[in-house]
């Protein structure tokens, strides 16, 4: 059976963990990068470069460049369908046992990537759980009939059509069909489905997507129907204050989509800002902005770490609060695995355990540098 | 339960709305959960009717503005569907304050006949104030005829010890008295040891949707008294989706332990069709038929816990009709006849008009001939909008989908 030796083995190759490993090598560590998936990228690798006139500050732009970093770094390896079956930890050394995961391999991209056909042994002194989370799938709510009437998409289907420059599929080509709707929060703050949490990204997500939407079409007239809007960060109040000039944002968000009088015409009920009324209006389509949710496969890793999640599934960073400390001897987190984060906060949390997980082994500013002492070996 | 929490009907007017809507175990609207996202009033068939919404409501209330719902007609032209509930995220329950902001309402100030009939079945025993010699004048006319079809058919009133107490919509003997042929087959197919009861027979409780809490209560005690005079050990609640949960939940609400138990007679087919006690020929039923989910008995009869009849009523609808199609949305889902919370009486007949629009698109939708309504109730709120609407199709109960599909000549003995 082979066997490995890196370093540091970040379980997840999306932003969370690529970023880690790319900072990590960077320093000089050897890294082995375990993904379930066939290729590098996580969630974010379908998500559509944002910019109109200027830059959106998206960040998906950052998900090509740090898969060009981890491919372009010798001190990389990349295990792709690759799952954790087994850990162990014994004097400060953990191991872990992987598998080829089941579904066989669907492709094999140009990135530096090694489909794991066989079962595997590593040995390492650091494991980050960088597993990502899961888009909340909206046929939970039957009233807003995703999979059940064709004029409703979400933000991640929208997103994966801008991503292939494709918005035919989303919309026809047909300028009578110029209504659309978003509704944001489904599979947030919900309680009766066990997730109160706000998702944090989907109301800058769906106004970024406006914007990239009225720059592809100017003549579609967008409704966007919200709780209250979550949009925290630098320059994004001004950003929203300029969407306001071309879309409208109305408060208190649809439940239910009711089909319409013919084939690309659907109906929502919203309260007129205006006079407090109930009013029903018919769009083209309907965009449900989803939350994220835990990885459902999360608690298996609980077990096999021995480390905690919170109430909804999401690991928690503990008494440390996302300062990148370990959650259990040498177990570190980062990105959206421990609660919703955007592009840019799971590479911030990469960061933070980056800089723990150097000073933890012995690197970095604070100790002499010795570059990659242990090179993975096969 | 801990009856401890149960708050008497005549104590409950003394507690203020919100925090009676917050804090009583019984009662709880879980009203401070509300982040005002609209998600009820979307949902509202009513929703753009009136200057009121189940959300405004809620935060008039929250604001200590209750008055103001209390005394806006909008109460009374809800329906009580409870759809808004079924959309809220955060888990509040407009029922409660609903139900609560009528029972605010001063007796002489509720709108239309819902109290009255609510006294009248306080009073008289049922909402017709119909005498009891009148009430088996009129079983009796009905078993005769029913004789013509089945010789051996039999009636039996006020047996002690029978297994279960029927229960019967007023409306049936007032107005469609041959459908009472139909509920006689059904028990007798089934070869069920039941009972007409003579008196407290009445299977509603408009009480619930004037709001009278105390006569609600009143006449929820007085039919268990009789239920448990005769012995029986279960209700067999007919065709009725309001007075069933009006029951099953009254017991809860005013802490009632009844010595039976309540079944909705839908759940009593699909159990006596599982058991083969009936011989049917689903071929007797070729209309294209579609199946109105109840209100009652079915959203809120599952989000409060208590037995629904959905997937029994499409069991039946399987084994009785050769044609049948869903609506959608359907179950949980569905939308009002146009007739629940009492708005048959409310005398708020444009309100219901007006959001039997949503139902009329959905029925026309499934291009059915038949509306199969297993509640007396929402029977009434279908031909209502069939006639209102010009719509060709029209309603009919599962017992008569049920009694045609009996093949007539497999009778044999009583259990």
């Amino acid at each position: 059976m082979a066997e490995l030796k890196p370093n540091v083995v970040v379980i997840g190759g999306g932003i969370a963990g690529m970023e880690t490993a790319a900072s990590l090598a960077e320093m000089g560590l050897s890294v082995l990068i375990v993904e379930r998936e066939d290729k590098l990228g996580g969630q974010a690798a379908q998500w559509a470069c944002m910019a109109t006139d200027a830059c959106a500050k998206c960040s998906a732009c950052l998900i090509e460049d740090t898969i060009a970093r981890v491919s372009d770094n010798a001190n990389i390896q990349v295990l792709t369908h690759a799952e954790l079956v087994g850990v162990e930890r014994k004097d400060d050394v953990t191991t872990l046992q992987l598998q080829p995961s089941r579904g066989g391999v669907k492709e094999r991209s140009g990135h530096v990537q090694w489909p794991l056909t066989e079962d595997v042994v590593v040995k390492t002194q650091a494991v980050v759980l960088a597993t990502g989370f899961e888009p909340f799938d909206p046929k939970e709510h039957r009233l807003l009939s995703y999979g059940h009437l064709p004029e409703v998409v979400t933000t991640k289907d929208l997103d994966e059509c801008l991503h292939e420059d494709a918005l035919e599929k989303f919309l026809p080509e047909d300028d009578s069909l110029n209504r659309i709707a978003f509704v944001q929060c489904v599979g947030s703050r919900d309680r009766k489905l066990g997730r109160e949490y706000c998702s944090q990204f989907c109301c800058k997500t769906s106004i970024r997507l406006v914007n990239r939407l009225k720059h592809l079409k100017p003549n579609l007239d967008i409704t966007i129907y919200y709780i209250d809007l979550q949009i925290m960060g630098k320059e994004f109040r001004s950003f929203y204050q300029k969407t306001l000039k071309n879309v409208r944002f109305l408060q208190g968000v649809p439940a239910e989509v009711r089909p319409g009088s013919e084939v690309n015409h659907v109906k929502l009920v919203g309260t007129d800002p205006k006079t407090g009324l109930g009013m029903v209006e018919e769009y083209n389509r309907v965009v449900l902005a989803v939350g994220m949710m835990p990885d459902v496969r999360n608690a298996r890793l609980v077990e096999m770490f021995g480390i905690e999640t919170n109430e909804y599934g999401f690991f928690t960073p503990g008494e440390t609060n996302g300062d990148g400390q370990p959650v259990a001897p040498g177990v570190y987190l980062a990105g959206a695995c421990t609660g919703p984060a955007d592009i840019q906060v799971s590479r911030l949390q990469a960061m933070a355990a980056v800089k723990r997980i150097a000073l933890d082994l012995g690197y970095g500013a604070l100790s002499e540098a010795t570059g990659a002492s242990q090179q993975a070996e096969v | 339960m801990d009856n401890s929490n149960v708050i008497r009907a005549d104590k409950i007017s003394e507690t203020p709305l919100r925090d009676l809507l917050i804090h009583e175990a019984q009662w709880t609207a879980d009203l401070d959960y509300c982040m005002s996202c609209g998600k009820c009033t979307s949902v509202c068939p009513l929703s753009g009717y009136t200057d009121m919404d189940p959300r405004k409501a809620i935060r008039l209330v929250i604001l200590g503005e209750e008055q103001a719902v209390i005394d806006n007609d909008w109460i009374f032209q809800c329906t009580g569907c409870d759809r808004c509930s079924l959309a809220c995220p955060m888990g509040v329950k407009m029922g409660s304050l609903i139900t609560r902001a009528r029972s605010l309402r001063p007796m002489d100030k509720k709108p239309g006949k819902a109290q009255l009939t609510c006294e009248l079945h306080r009073d008289k025993g049922n909402n017709m104030q119909i005498e009891t010699e009148e009430w088996l004048d009129t079983v009796d006319w009905m078993l005769e005829e029913a004789q013509e079809e089945v010789e051996d058919l039999e009636v039996p009133i006020d047996k002690q010890g029978a297994k279960y107490f029927a229960t019967i919509n007023s409306k049936l003997p007032q107005y469609h008295p041959d459908e009472l042929q139909d509920i006689y087959k059904v028990f007798h197919f089934a070869k069920a040891n039941w009972t007409m009861p003579s008196i407290w027979w009445e299977g509603t409780n408009y009480c619930m949707f004037s709001g009278d809490l105390a006569s609600w209560e009143n006449n929820l005690r007085k039919q268990v008294e009789r239920v448990e005079e005769l012995g029986c050990e279960v209700m067999a609640y007919t065709e009725c989706g309001h007075g069933y949960f009006a029951t099953v939940d009254g017991y809860r609400k005013f802490g009632i332990k009844p010595k039976f138990e309540v079944i909705h007679v839908v759940n009593l087919y699909a159990r006596w069709i599982a058991e083969g006690r009936f011989k049917l020929d689903k071929t007797k039923n070729k209309e294209i038929v579609t199946l109105h989910d109840p209100c009652n008995a079915a959203r809120k009869s599952v989000s409060n816990g208590y037995p629904d009849i959905m997937e029994d009523a499409r069991y039946v609808m399987d084994h009785c009709c050769e044609n049948w199609v869903e609506m959608w949305p359907n179950r949980e889902y569905n939308i009002c006849c146009s007739g629940g919370g009492g708005a048959l009486i409310s005398g708020f007949a444009k309100a219901r008009m007006y959001y039997g629009n949503v139902k009329v698109e959905q029925i026309d939708r499934t291009g059915a001939e038949l509306v199969c309504t297993p509640c007396v109730n929402c029977y009434d709120g279908i031909g209502d909008l069939a006639k209102d609407y010009e719509r060709p199709w029209k309603p009919i109960h599962l017992w008569k989908l049920l009694a045609n599909a009996i093949v007539l000549d497999d009778a044999d003995d009583e259990e």
